[in-house]
């Protein structure tokens, strides 16, 4: 198929929609109603659902109950619609349920703005919602990849029987770029014999998480633990670049703020300073072990991201106190400059501004 | 549009010429230049590198960014490079800029009924970006317009002569504009190649042939002239040099506003 231009957006519906993801519920709202829109077109085409619900908060009670049902169902927002979302999120992974979500973050806190932004790391990573559970965040550097993890979104999610969110922040959504669209496979997947389908000959199936026996609830944490610990093993994804040598500075970056990240890199290679750049594809399971494996051949790290400092956090966690890890951040919808990095790796490298 | 003297090899800049086989289509615009198109079709782009090549030529230009729409890729994003080379840019008010709110200032309204020079609408993408000329284009004089269609034949509700027809018919029914021209602007971006400028000017004349709109100009970025002779072609050649640039494509200090140009 000859590549075509698309937004993110648009790009990350039309590869759901090519995954099966044929049950779309949504809201919609600045940086991400192109994929609203973008659905509402296609999915008559396709025979799919696209369903515009009253709330962010009513999206992901839908969600829950479709999932219940055993169907392929996703939905995307932007930040405060996500954090709209949280308390069914939570109820969903703790019933063991496949669902995707799609976070194209814009600035925040509160109400915010409409330019992009990495402030929602912290929810998408450590939980979001209440109580001891973890999504599987996939995080997009470009349209393509975005189209490509989409499909592994709706795998992983159906396999782990766990939500997977999707995050990137407003540029990927927003910006245009070629894509082509390749049909990926994956091993057969369990029968979904969880589901609630009619329980005529059988034990009616349960999807509510609703534990007041402590032996129990606490029989459901440890297997849901356990679960997150296979995702550590087994689901880990980053990208290298240009680490393959001695090291200055290791830059660690992910989405919008690698593409950044790249560019600077080429510059201060131009200035005869070798940087390397690991960018989690994964934010959870975070690629830790690699992190600290390329910490290694660098003098210092540097965690480059549109927030105040979120993700230098797993950096320094990842690194103990082997390597400094210092940050250099931008908010409010400001994207960093190549310039900008070059010079915080130059200050950094020069001993300064610690 | 009269008065318009300046001849011979068109809207250079350091020798790099803007425009190829244009010096019909120069003559003989209209004061007031509107673009509009599908999202993503690359009118922004193309409105401001219009604008830019127009300055060249000694004429005042003004150029409004109607993009309501959406608060990404805007022309006005390019405010600084275009008032540098001498374009008047009316845009809202600086705290409304990244907004999405569907706001007109009063000066744009001003300039669409009279004024000096070229006056360039960017209009947001498809009919709902183009629903904000049904209540500027009342009271305004339609001689005096050109509407530009632009086309990139890679965006996915833009492929056929059937969607194409389909997509101008509702741009046309919404702002009650009549499309005069259409604009070849088939491209990948960076990824762009002679062969998919070759396949718009293709679908573009077979829409031509159906709507009756003749192809204004074809744009071409400067990067793909190296395989690409604009002598060649029949139309118009405006050459790009593209100003709308993602953020880790800029080339010099973007400053604190480093998301802007």
């Amino acid at each position: 198929m000859a590549k075509i231009l698309m937004k993110g957006n648009e790009a990350i519906a039309e590869s759901a929609v090519r995954a099966g993801g044929l049950l779309y519920f949504g809201y919609p709202i600045t940086p991400q109603s192109e994929i609203a829109e973008y659905l509402a077109h296609r999915m008559p085409e396709v025979g799919g659902v696209f369903l515009q619900i009253e709330s962010e908060v009513a999206v992901a009670n839908v969600l829950y109950g479709a999932a219940g049902a055993g169907a392929r169902v996703w939905t995307s927002s932007s930040s405060p619609g996500i954090s709209l979302m949280m308390e069914a999120v939570s109820y969903i992974a703790a019933a063991e349920l496949p669902c995707v979500i799609v976070n194209i973050v814009r600035c925040g806190p509160g109400l915010g703005g409409i330019l992009p932004s990495q402030g929602d790391y912290f929810q998408a990573v450590k939980g979001g919602g209440h109580g001891d559970y973890r999504c599987l965040v996939l995080a997009p550097c470009s349209v393509q990849e975005a189209v490509d993890l989409m499909p592994l979104a709706f795998d992983r999610a159906d396999r782990y029987r766990n939500p997977v969110i999707v995050i990137g922040d407003g540029m990927i959504g927003q910006m245009m770029e070629p894509v082509e669209f390749t049909e990926q496979q994956f091993p057969p997947l369990p029968p979904k014999d969880w589901a609630t389908t009619g329980c005529q000959g059988r034990k009616p199936n349960v999807i509510n998480s609703l534990y007041l026996d402590p032996v129990e609830e606490e029989k459901l944490n440890f297997k849901l633990a356990a679960k997150y610990e296979q995702m550590k093993k087994n689901e880990v994804r980053y990208e290298k670049f240009r680490t393959d040598r001695e090291l200055e500075c290791l830059l660690v970056a992910y989405g919008t703020t690698a593409r950044v990240c790249k560019t600077a890199i080429q510059r201060l290679d131009d200035e005869g300073i070798p940087t390397g750049l690991l960018r989690p594809i994964t934010l959870f399971p975070f690629p830790e072990e690699a992190i600290y494996e390329l910490s290694q051949r660098a003098r210092f790290l540097l965690s480059v991201e549109m927030s105040t400092g979120q993700m230098v956090e797993d950096v320094r966690l990842a690194v103990g106190r082997s390597k400094p890890v210092y940050f250099y951040g931008r908010a409010g919808g400001m994207v960093p400059s190549p310039e900008e990095v070059v010079d915080a790796v130059k200050r950094y490298l020069a001993g300064g501004d610690r | 549009m009269s008065g318009f003297s300046k001849a011979g090899p068109l809207a250079e800049v350091a020798g790099r010429p803007f425009w190829f086989n244009a010096e019909n289509f120069i003559a003989g615009l209209r004061r007031v230049s509107i673009f509009a198109g599908g999202y993503g079709s690359g009118k922004s782009e193309i409105a401001v590198n219009f604008a830019l090549s127009l300055t060249e030529l000694g004429t005042p230009v003004t150029i409004a960014d109607l993009d309501i729409v959406n608060p990404y890729f805007r022309s006005r994003e390019a405010r600084q490079a275009l008032e540098q080379r001498g374009v008047r840019v009316l845009m809202p008010p600086v705290t409304m800029m990244e907004t999405d709110l569907p706001m007109i200032g009063a000066e744009i309204r001003g300039a669409m009924v009279s004024g000096a020079g070229f006056l360039i609408l960017d209009l947001g993408g498809d009919p709902v970006g183009a629903r904000v000329m049904a209540s500027l284009s009342q009271g305004a004089n339609h001689d005096e317009y050109n509407s530009f269609f632009v086309l990139n034949s890679r965006r996915p509700f833009t492929r056929t002569v059937s969607q194409i027809q389909s997509l101008l018919g509702d741009i046309e029914s919404t702002s009650g504009l009549t499309v005069t021209h259409l604009v070849v602007n088939s491209h990948l971006i960076e990824e762009t190649t002679a062969a998919i400028i070759q396949e718009g000017i293709k679908l573009a004349e077979a829409v031509s042939a159906i709507t009756a709109k003749p192809i204004a100009f074809i744009a071409i970025e400067r990067r793909v002239l190296d395989e690409f002779d604009p002598n060649s072609i029949d139309y118009p050649v405006l050459v790009l040099e593209r100003q709308l640039l993602k953020p880790w494509e800029r080339n010099d200090r973007l400053g604190p506003r480093c998301f802007k140009i």
